[in-house]
């Protein structure tokens, strides 16, 4: 009885397994239960969908008045923002892209904010501050303590390595791209983060802005500003309630 | 040569009993370049199409019919509708409308006229490239057996038969030809086949119909087995020089089972050409080139010339990795920071440490004191109340006796 060789067993990659898991459950039961609402997949072309020209003038004027009211913004004293508490900030876009002029959306691409519910850590130099300023409507931020520093980075930490985002699973693709800093972990990244090591600018680019969930219920859904009563502009210390929310 | 490259077709032998020339050895001819011409169903359809309509005979309806009364509307007021009515009296016909085709004996709508355009004119080139590609079918079996002849019996496909058939002059001794080279169940079919045609044909001079049986192609002008063969039933017979396409493709479709006589698959080469030589009898004729020559994908896939270029297979697909939650999965953690482990381990110990210390702390407190240590905390309480009595130390000592009424 010649017996042939084993064969080799076709290891399938996880992410492959999840997918049709997935696929095979959740999938085929919204399709049912869209069959029996008598939804259908697919985006109809509604008469609603053509835009008219009153909407069209409307979003320009909206967009201009966008536009001088951050003219106005970075007219107003400064003196507040040049004292920040902290070095570290983190900033969370909270708007959406409508109804923005396009030099706010520019600012918020240098940001690397460029989706909503987007988080970055920045440096609380003056600068940044007065970016944060002309864009106050449309991102929060605050001074995370240590401990959201290390969730969130633990959590949703990505790297960019060859302009590809990289999760970080291990401390290899850390020492690879940091290593000539001195950062060969992700501790080590934490650790800079939060206390503003040498190499602090480099980490910040190497993570790449953290994609957050929705909070259940933690904005107001209001564009004033949060002393105000809103969500929008600095919140100082109680942006870790937010984070813990949102991560 | 071109010639040579071509498969070989042998001659089917009729036997010596039926014609006094005797052959001995089979003898072949090499298979003539218009078999090989491409196969175009779609032309031949379109091309069988026009053609067919070249035979018809015109029809019309008189051109008098339903105008030959004067008849003329009678207006508004009297209670009938407006259709212009036969005038004059005395009969069932007068008064009755006339002249519209939806009047009772009026003209029909859009009377048929006799200057149709019956016949239908097609590119030369077209009919040729129609006729050639009848012809390369039919040297396909597996075409001829779609199109429904019974060829399960014949040896060779083209079939090719001697030149002594061309002399053949009894039907008898055609249906014994046609019996000996496997043809006969298709004659056969097509004599069973017979049969009333259905629907108002059958009394406007159509009334028998039945399939095509097979087509016999000879070379020489004036052969006799056109009388022979002429009336087996579904039998055609026609001179290779005159091949026609309502015959090589009755309805348009392809594949009809020709016998060739060996004379007539001789002249296809001079009649046809091949695809660089002009042909002879067709002036500047060159068979149809097709769009691929080799169409067979899969040969040409995995042929060398296809193979050493192409770059290898990619077995490692890199795929993108789960990222995995080190906060809640602990095994993540750990190759992410193996302290974490310690870290952790030591925060449950002080925990663990804190918890027990503030029960032992409460239990203390809350536990139930045992009968001696409340009889001796009792007994402490009346020994410093005596002393406080007795105590002459104390200031106010006499105010307290009097207050108290206390004596010593």
């Amino acid at each position: 009885m010649a017996e042939a060789e084993p064969l080799e067993m076709a290891y399938i990659s996880e992410v492959i397994l999840k997918k049709r898991k997935h696929k095979e459950e959740s999938i085929a039961l919204t399709r049912k239960t869209q069959l029996e609402l008598g939804q259908h997949g697919g985006k109809k072309r509604k008469v609603e969908d053509i835009k008219r020209p009153e909407q069209l003038v409307r979003e320009f004027r909206e967009r201009e008045l966008d536009f001088i009211r951050m003219k106005q913004r970075t007219k107003r004293a400064k003196s507040a923002l040049s004292t920040p508490n902290s070095k570290l900030l983190f900033v969370i876009r909270l708007h959406g892209k409508n109804d923005m002029h396009p030099k706010t959306r520019k600012i918020l691409y240098n940001l690397r904010l460029t989706r909503i519910f987007h988080g970055v850590f920045l440096k609380a130099s003056p600068g940044v501050l007065e970016l944060l300023q002309k864009v106050e409507p449309y991102v929060t931020y605050g001074y995370p303590n240590v401990k959201n520093v290390s969730c969130l980075i633990y959590k949703k930490g990505y790297g960019k390595i060859d302009n590809k985002r990289v999760p970080l699973i291990d401390n290899n693709i850390i020492e690879q791209a940091l290593g000539k800093h001195g950062i060969l972990c992700l501790e080590d990244i934490v650790h800079e983060v939060a206390n503003g090591g040498p190499r602090f600018r480099e980490t910040l680019n190497f993570l790449g802005p953290f994609s957050l969930n929705k909070p259940k219920e933690g904005l107001q859904g209001k564009k004033a500003l949060f002393k105000d009563g809103g969500d929008t502009g600095n919140r100082e210390n109680q942006i870790n309630d937010l984070i813990d929310k949102m991560n | 040569m071109a010639a040579a490259a071509r498969p070989l077709v042998s001659v089917q032998p009729l036997p010596a009993s039926l014609n006094d020339m005797v052959t001995d050895h089979v003898t072949t001819v090499a298979l003539p370049d218009v078999m090989k011409a491409s196969i175009r169903p779609d032309i031949v359809n379109f091309v069988h199409s026009n053609i067919s309509k070249n035979s018809r005979q015109p029809y019309a309806v008189s051109k008098k019919a339903g105008h030959q009364t004067s008849a003329e509307s009678w207006g508004t007021g009297r209670a009938v509708s407006r259709i212009p009515r036969v005038s004059g009296g005395g009969t069932h016909r007068a008064g009755q409308g006339a002249f519209g085709n939806m009047c009772r004996g009026g003209r029909m709508f859009a009377p048929t006229k006799t200057w149709r355009r019956w016949h239908r004119k097609v590119n030369v080139n077209q009919k040729r490239y129609a006729v050639v590609s009848a012809i390369a079918a039919s040297s396909i079996p597996s075409l001829v057996m779609a199109r429904g002849h019974r060829v399960e019996s014949v040896p060779e496909m083209p079939l090719v038969i001697s030149d002594s058939a061309e002399s053949i002059e009894k039907t008898s001794t055609a249906i014994k030809v046609l019996k000996e080279i496997g043809a006969y169940p298709d004659a056969e079919k097509a004599k069973d086949s017979q049969a009333i045609r259905p629907g108002k044909g059958k009394m406007r001079n159509r009334r028998y119909i039945s399939r095509k049986g097979p087509l016999i192609v000879y070379g020489t002008e004036g052969a006799k087995l056109v009388k022979a063969f002429r009336n087996i039933p579904g039998v055609d017979v026609a001179n290779v020089e005159r091949l026609n396409l309502l015959k090589l493709a009755p309805g348009g479709h392809l594949g009809r089972f020709v016998i060739w006589t060996k004379s007539a698959i001789e002249k296809l080469d001079s009649i046809y050409g091949s695809f660089e030589k002009c042909s002879e009898k067709k002036q500047g004729y060159v068979l149809p080139r097709s769009k691929m020559v080799n169409a067979d994908l899969a040969r040409i896939i995995n042929s060398d010339e296809v193979q050493s270029v192409v770059k290898p297979i990619k077995k490692e697909i890199k795929r993108a990795s789960l990222k995995k939650n080190p906060l809640k999965n602990l095994n993540v953690m750990l190759k992410l920071n193996p302290y974490a482990k310690t870290a952790r381990r030591m925060a449950l110990l002080a925990e663990a440490e804190r918890v027990k210390s503030k029960k032992e702390k409460l239990d203390k407190k809350r536990k139930p004191v045992s009968k001696e240590e409340l009889a001796a905390a009792k007994a402490a309480g009346k020994a410093w109340y005596k002393t406080m009595i007795s105590d002459s130390d104390y200031t106010e000592f006499e105010n307290f006796t009097k207050w108290l009424g206390v004596s010593q």
